[in-house]
This record gives structure tokens, sequence and C-alpha cells, in this order.
């Protein structure tokens, strides 16, 4: 991969999983969480899967996910995460912020998307 | 699944986090190396392909293992921090609830009749439970409070 694609693939990964999970509308553990993401980028952007966790785990120590398990001892247990209110804001936030950098980028470029 | 042992165990070599933690880390981590080799080998794989694939994507042990060390290291020892400092905090402010003025201890109808006295039960109870997200150190916390209750209540005849 790129090292521009892997740099804005880091900087963008949280507001990506607030987001996916957001659109989801229900819990997603972490296996689901990559497999999503890599059906929504179209093998865009390639995860080692691994790292998502130390992500996810951070974003739940910022308040922003809550995580809970799932299943009994002894079965598959997955732990499953959901958006925070603070994580709903901070999406809020990013998009609004990713919009105006988006298209103040695109003004400077002289990229003009067709409607 | 001896390639899913061998990742967990360099994850859990970089990993400095209290057992509970560190367990919780490990089983979500089996489990999505367990559902990545099952999804490989339900698309055709062998199992020994299936195994070798998991692991490529999920990317190299000791990395990940560094990674969550670093996302959790500031975290646990804040906690660590907090879970040394409670009793020594439940102490003082017993100290404060039990003892009269002149140092002799008010006895038990007193202290349990005080709301201050069960606020700070219920505060060492539920400070672990809800700040450190683990029961088994809310009841050790319960104990403790408990014990130095029963201590310096029976033992009114020590000035503390």
């Amino acid at each position: 991969m790129s090292s521009v694609r892997q740099q804005m693939r880091k900087g963008t990964t949280t507001v990506v999983i607030l987001k996916l999970l957001t659109d989801m509308g229900e819990p997603m553990y972490g296996y689901q969480i990559i497999r999503r993401l890599e059906e929504r980028s179209d093998g865009y952007f390639e995860f080692k899967e691994g790292l998502i966790y130390p992500r996810l785990h951070q974003m739940e120590r910022e308040g922003l996910l809550r995580s809970e398990w799932l299943g009994e001892p002894g079965t598959r247990r997955r732990k499953v995460y959901t958006v925070t209110e603070a994580g709903h804001r901070r999406l809020r936030e990013e998009l609004a912020q990713w919009q105006s950098f988006s298209a103040t980028l695109n003004r400077m470029l002289g990229i003009v998307w067709e409607s | 699944m001896g390639d899913i042992e061998d990742l967990l165990r360099q994850i859990q070599e970089e990993l400095n986090l209290d057992r509970e933690m560190e367990q919780e880390v490990l089983t979500e981590i089996r489990t999505h190396l367990e559902e990545s080799i099952a999804d490989a080998v339900a698309a055709g794989m062998s199992r020994e392909e299936a195994l070798g694939e998991a692991a490529v994507r999920f990317g190299v042990g000791q990395e990940v293992g560094q990674a969550l060390q670093a996302a959790h290291a500031g975290w646990a020892t804040a906690d660590a921090v907090l879970a040394a400092g409670l009793p020594v905090l439940l102490a003082l402010v017993l100290r404060w609830l039990v003892f009269a003025p002149d140092g002799t201890a008010i006895g038990w109808q007193q202290v349990l009749v005080g709301p201050a006295f069960w606020a700070v039960a219920l505060a060492a109870l539920l400070v672990p439970l809800l700040k450190l997200e683990r029961w088994h150190y809310a009841l050790v916390s319960w104990g403790i409070f408990w014990m130095m209750t029963i201590i310096f209540v029976l033992g009114s005849a020590v000035r503390w």
C-alpha cells in the first residue's frame, strides 16, 4: 500500500469505525468490523487485522465506544462494540471537518465533481 | 491450532496488563483468528492454508502486542494508582467517621446510623466496580472497608 494511502487510513480509522457502527445500528465485534470495512472500501484500504484491536480498545478508553461480552463461558465468546453518545458527537464533528477539508482541497486542486 | 497459540504467545509476551484484562484481550483475538480460519475453510482452503492465511492477514504478533500494550498502558497505570490508593483513602475517611474528636471510637450504633458512613461504604463498592470495571476488586474493596470498620470500632481502647 502506498505511504499516502497508509497515512490516510491511519488518520481516518477512528471516524470510519464510528461511521460503520452508527450506520449498522447494532453492536459489532472486531472481526465483523474488519470485514465490513473491507467491503466498504472495496479493498482500497488494506487493514492488518490485528491492529484494529488496539484502536478499538483506545476508542473504548476514550469513551467513544462501549463494549460487552456475548456468549457463555465455554462457548465462542465475542466482545461487541457500540457507539456512545460521546462517540456520536465525535463522529458529527469529524464528518463536518472532513467535508470542509475535502471541499477546500478539491477547490485548491481544481477538482470538480459532476453531480 | 499451533499457529494460533504461537501468535497469541507472541502477543502475550508484549503485554503487561492485569491478568483479567490480558485474558480478555487474548480471548478476543483468539475468537477473531478462529472465525478467520473458519471462513477461509468454508471458502475452500485446507485447514493448513487457512491457518497461514489468517496469520498473514492478522499481522505480526509482536507488533500487535506492542500496540495493544500502548493502548492500555496509561490507563493501566491510572487503574493501579486508584486500586492502591482506595484503601488508604478509605482508612482516612473511616478514621474521621468512626472516632469522636477526643480519639475514642463512637460505637456501632452511632456509626451505622450515619448517612456519611453508608455513602463511603457504597463508594467503596461502586468506585472499583464502575471505574475499574472489576467486580472482584469491588468485593476486595468492600471487604477492606468492613475489616477496617470492625478494627476501628472494636479497637476502641486503642488511640488511633
